[in-house]
């Protein structure tokens, strides 16, 4: 970076040389996964605690399947037509 | 988002940064306050790209952490404990430099607090004199008047140190 003042860098040398070791490299990269790896975990979670609680909401009190008959009604003047019955 | 945090060149970088105000293992606990508020941040969309790069925004929330961390530990004119154990004990190689990084922290903690700010972000070579201004809220010029000044204490207090 032609900003740079060649002398200071020259003073500052000892400090910008220095690098981390292994270990704290593999701690700081440790930091980093778990934090973003929690954040999608969480929404996951999240996401189908609100998918079971709609589904819940919007389904309760229907018969399940097996117990609803399908009645098909084959018009020629228009398309095919199904009819969900409820099975008495 | 968590793709593009390349912590293996910004966590050293930081890392350097601390270094400059406090011992070794000191800074090693400021880089992880560091990253874990950043990813916080980040995680809560808090991170605004179009006002600045990441790098700059590490060194933004370094800036604070460091500060707090004089707050907190009243280390404006720090006791420092250079025999305290590091997380990663020195090969003798490295000796000559843990004695010339204890010297030139000394010198660095002589300058004033802005100036000290303005040093610790410079040691960073991809940080520009503008993005320094940025983070610290300075205009440019006061920040390349800082630097210069800087250099001329640090060279002194260097060569006093030497001399003495």
């Amino acid at each position: 970076m032609s900003e740079r003042d060649d002398e200071l860098d020259r003073i500052l040398a000892p400090l910008s040389q220095l690098r981390a070791n292994e270990l704290q490299l593999k701690r700081w990269q440790k930091i980093s996964k778990s934090g973003f790896g929690s954040r999608w975990a969480a929404q996951i979670a999240a996401a189908a605690f609100i998918g079971f609680a709609v589904g819940f909401l919007v389904f309760r009190g229907q018969p399940p399947a097996p117990d609803a008959a399908t009645a098909n009604n084959f018009d020629s003047s228009a398309t095919i037509e199904s009819v969900y019955v409820k099975n008495e | 988002m968590g793709e593009n945090l390349n912590v293996t060149d910004l966590a050293p970088a930081l890392y350097r940064y601390f270094c400059a105000s406090f011992a070794p293992h000191l800074a090693d606990d400021l880089v992880q306050d560091t990253l874990v508020r950043l990813i916080n941040k980040i995680s809560n969309d808090q991170f605004d790209p179009t006002r600045g790069n990441l790098r700059m925004y590490s060194f933004g929330i370094a800036h604070f952490v460091r500060l707090e961390a004089l707050r907190s530990l009243e280390l404006n004119s720090p006791p420092e404990d250079e025999n305290a154990a590091s997380l990663a004990p020195l090969p003798d190689e490295h000796l000559e430099q843990n004695r010339q990084i204890k010297n030139l922290r000394k010198a660095i903690r002589s300058l004033s607090e802005v100036q000290q700010q303005v040093i610790g972000l410079y040691l960073d070579k991809e940080l520009s004199y503008e993005e320094i201004a940025l983070i610290l809220g300075l205009p440019m010029g006061t920040v390349k008047s800082h630097i210069n000044r800087a250099k001329e204490e640090l060279k002194l207090a260097l060569t006093n140190k030497q001399g003495a």
